[in-house]
């Protein structure tokens, strides 16, 4: 790199391969006035290597900033918003077949001994993980902290009534109390108010937030200007030093800066990792709103058992001609427009078919931080462009120490 | 020299800095400070009315609301205060409650009265404490002693609605006789089915037994197996198990959501022709109508609704005086943080001003405890231009809530300590279905009486005017 490549050509403004030696002549030779006037060739190498190392600096710092911030918002989205609202849809389906189940029980009568059964309980205690969980996820910010807990305190009421149920089949057999109580603890989980209301505005805020993390902040589109613009600039100025080198030494290439150059078109290939980690996310977000789709027709499949199971626990209690139909229609109607009848032709969904989307929302979001953390090891690798920066420029500002041009 | 020049000037660079930085920390701290945070039960058409107040409020004081409303408000105030992030204002019926957080220390009292026409016989039925200061302030109410038919549909007969229980009875016992159902009656009210019925029983108390009686019992100094309480549960179960008296009978009552009770007395085949309810009715009435030819219920129906107050018992109270009264409910607005915005929002809510704005755009639901504000004011209709109440029937529930000549007492079940309301809810249920239970249901209701700690009772319920 320091060996001259001559050119017979005399150029007035750049060094030649003889100029060393008159650099020599002229440390022993002052210029008038006794003081070597400042090399304005060296001026200009020093500031080409301040530009490049400026611009160097400014590469690592943003592509740094823009591969942390997009693993840390991928994070956050695998770790707590996609669970959150997995595990909310899975809350709400396993209340729905909780119900369903004690409907049934009462109905056919068969929770004389173990009450509104084993899948009752199952289901009641998966909502509750669920829930517990969906906290965890969420944390302590905003609305949606306060509204778990809402819903855990309308849970244990719900409970509490089926309870009630229970113990007034016990104590009193099959109608009556037991399905008065049936009944408000259903209309608990039902209402415009209810539990599963509360539940609908929690998906649907996580989803909103979910959304939002997706699109704004280190995973919004604008955040690709922050390390490319950079990267351009940077690549600008090792092309233009290239070739002022070249021009000004009659060197075809400098290694150094060829080098860094290299390392500079791998760092970007690795900070693009970036835009492929945004792309696993939205497969995951695409996947996840299917699951959610699955979930919500699983839960409308066992919600009209469920209202089907009541309506004969209600008719057998107080016919409609005795006046019982004033509220369970109103309710029904209320249901109905909510949640339309699942169609008689489509089959149901089986669990197997949403915990296989499932795993896939968790495939996706997996992949999307891996591809930052391989972003990481490739800035990593890349980041010596500053020292072969410096090596590059290094010899000919060496060669301008003492010189006057 | 130069060293120092170059000193200052970054001194100086940083300057813009700092602030740019002070600036945005006041402008932070300021959005805090300046946010008030307001929990209440009241969402759709209510929430909207309420909302027009905070409105006015931000507006004048430049402060922003932040208005959570759910029926849960219960539940999220006791989960938020145990986190210790309760919101700054809070607005509960049930003032037992309000006297539990105000005793932890978690509910702030109020310096000063809120400048209002709040009638003094309200005054006393909010004072939590016996300083005399006012510690929540009722900002809506509603008169419950009331039962209400439709005039053109209920024979009673020249001597117009009945004026005592007796007659009441009789009525409603001649109607079942005709094979006209009398009662429309609806227990079921999530998460605390079985009150619509505790208000029956109350107003039994009340109207036989006077309001030494009704005052002793809410306090808890009155035994749930004396003779009176007693009385008041056989009394309404001599109305309601009577065969033909409610619609569907006890398994109808059971099941039927309160908001939905009053509906087939609206329909051209009346279902039942009394029910006993408060004057909230009016609002959730809002909803019955199914208008146009051939609908199920006439929205001119609707609007004829009237009502008559719920009758005493004959004769002489047992202490010699009479039996008027009427029980009320109120919602009660209390602090919970130290914020001076949260205090002036408590404030402004008690004003006859704010008081106005509610009314107005309430379509005739809103009744104030306020005596200037009375039912005068034109109100937003509820559909279209149709005139959604009867404004003579709002103004007779404004009178006896502002200017009674009888006393006023709080639902005895908004005054009892919470434990024992619910308890009583779920009595009042077992009773409707198994009457035979009664002495059980008694002696289980006066065990928790006797099991609940003194200082949780309130010291009464009733406010006489003076």
């Amino acid at each position: 790199m320091t060996t001259p490549v001559g050119s017979t050509k005399p150029n007035r403004t750049k060094p030649n391969r003889a100029e060393p030696n008159r650099a020599v002549t002229s440390r022993t030779e002052p210029a008038a006035g006794g003081a070597v006037p400042p090399s304005t060739t060296r001026g200009t190498l020093l500031r080409l290597l301040g530009c490049l190392l400026g611009a160097t600096v400014l590469v690592l710092a943003s592509s740094l900033a823009v591969i942390w911030g997009t693993h840390r918002s991928a994070e956050t989205v695998r770790t707590r918003s996609v669970p959150a609202v997995m595990e909310l849809a899975a809350v709400r389906t396993a209340l729905v077949r909780a119900d369903t189940a004690a409907i049934t029980s009462f109905q056919t009568r068969q929770s004389g001994l173990v009450g509104p059964g084993e899948e009752y309980q199952n289901q009641i205690a998966v909502a509750s993980q669920g829930l517990a969980q969906a906290a965890e996820d969420i944390g302590s910010e905003g609305g949606s902290s306060g509204q778990i807990q809402v819903v855990e305190g309308l849970l244990v009421a719900y409970v509490g009534l089926m309870g009630q149920a229970h113990a007034h089949y016990r104590q009193s057999g099959p109608g009556g109390l037991a399905t008065a109580y049936a009944w408000y603890a259903s209309r608990l989980l039902h209402s415009d108010d209810g539990i599963l209301a509360q539940l609908d505005t929690l998906l649907a805020a996580e989803t909103e937030a979910l959304e939002a993390r997706l699109s704004s902040g280190w995973l919004s589109p604008g955040t690709t200007l922050l390390w490319v613009l950079p990267v351009l600039l940077l690549l600008c100025l090792l092309v233009g030093a290239q070739r002022y080198l070249r021009r000004r030494f009659r060197r075809t290439v400098n290694w150094g800066l060829a080098a860094a150059t290299v390392l500079l078109v791998v760092l970007t290939a690795g900070t693009s990792f970036v835009l492929v980690s945004k792309e696993q996310l939205a497969d995951a977000h695409a996947e996840l709103s299917e699951v959610r789709r699955l979930s919500a027709e699983q839960s409308a499949g066992a919600d009209h058992q469920g209202i089907a199971a009541l309506d004969e626990l209600l008719a057998g209690f107080c016919s409609r001609a005795d006046g019982c139909a004033v509220s369970s229609d109103v309710f029904r109607g209320g249901l109905e427009a909510g949640a339309p009848a699942p169609a008689v032709s489509a089959p149901p969904v089986a669990d197997r078919e949403v915990l296989s989307r499932a795993g896939e929302v968790d495939d996706q979001a997996a992949l999307a931080t891996g591809a930052t953390s391989g972003a990481f090891v490739v800035l990593l690798l890349a980041s010596p462009i500053a020292l072969l920066v410096w090596l590059g420029l290094r010899p000919r500002i060496e060669e301008y120490r003492y010189r006057s041009r | 020299m130069r060293l120092r020049m170059r000193r200052i000037r970054a001194h100086l660079a940083l300057l813009p800095v700092l602030l740019l930085g002070l600036g945005l920390g006041g402008c932070l701290g300021q959005h805090d400070e300046e946010t008030v945070t307001v929990l209440a039960s009241w969402t759709g058409a209510e929430e909207a009315s309420f909302r027009d107040v905070l409105n006015a409020f931000e507006e004048q004081y430049d402060v922003e609301v932040d208005y959570r409303g759910t029926r849960a408000v219960r539940q999220i105030l006791l989960a938020e205060a145990q986190k210790g992030t309760p919101p700054d204002v809070a607005v509960l019926p049930t003032l037992s409650e309000l006297a539990a957080y105000l005793r932890r220390g978690v509910l702030r009292p109020l310096d000063r009265d809120p400048a209002s026409s709040m009638s003094p016989q309200w005054r006393r039925l909010a004072q939590l404490n016996a300083t005399g200061g006012l510690d929540v302030v009722p900002i809506k109410a509603d008169l419950k002693s009331l039962v209400w038919y439709l005039p053109e549909r209920t024979p009673f007969g020249a001597a117009g609605p009945p004026r005592s229980w007796e007659a009441l009875v009789e009525a409603s016992e001649a109607l079942a006789a005709a094979g006209r159902t009398p009662w429309c009656v609806g227990m079921s009210a999530t998460p605390g089915s079985g009150w619509p019925g505790t208000d029956w029983l109350e107003d039994i108390l009340l109207h036989r037994w006077g309001v030494a009686a009704y005052d002793a019992w809410s306090a808890g100094r009155l035994r749930w197996d004396s003779p009176e309480v007693r009385a008041a549960w056989t009394e309404w179960g001599r109305l309601i198990h009577h065969p033909g008296m409610v619609r569907g009978g006890s398994a109808a009552a059971l099941l039927t959501e309160f908001t939905d009770a009053g509906r087939p007395m609206f329909t051209s085949e009346p279902g039942c022709l009394l029910e006993h309810q408060a004057s909230f009715v009016i609002g959730m009435r809002a909803g019955y109508p199914d208008d146009g030819p051939g609908r199920v219920i006439q929205a001119a129906d609707v609007r004829a609704a009237d009502f008559f107050p719920f009758p005493t018992f004959d004769g002489a109270g047992p202490d010699g005086r009479g039996r008027d009264g009427s029980m009320v409910s109120a919602d009660f607005a209390g602090l919970f943080s130290d914020k001076p915005a949260a205090r002036h929002l408590i404030e402004f809510l008690a004003t006859d001003e704010a008081q106005r704005i509610w009314q107005g755009s309430s379509a005739g639901s809103f009744f104030s405890v306020n005596q200037e504000v009375r039912q005068s004011i034109p109100t937003k209709p509820a559909v279209g231009d149709r005139p959604d109440r009867r404004p003579e029937v709002s103004d007779r529930v404004a009178e006896t809530l502002t200017a009674s000549r009888s006393p006023l007492c709080l639902d005895a079940s908004d005054v009892m300590p919470s434990g024992m309301a619910n308890a009583f809810q779920h009595a009042v249920l077992e009773y409707l279905q198994y009457p035979d239970r009664l002495d059980s249901l008694l002696e289980d209701l006066e065990r928790l009486r006797a099991g609940t700690a003194p200082d949780e009772w309130l010291p009464g319920a009733c406010s006489a005017p003076r």
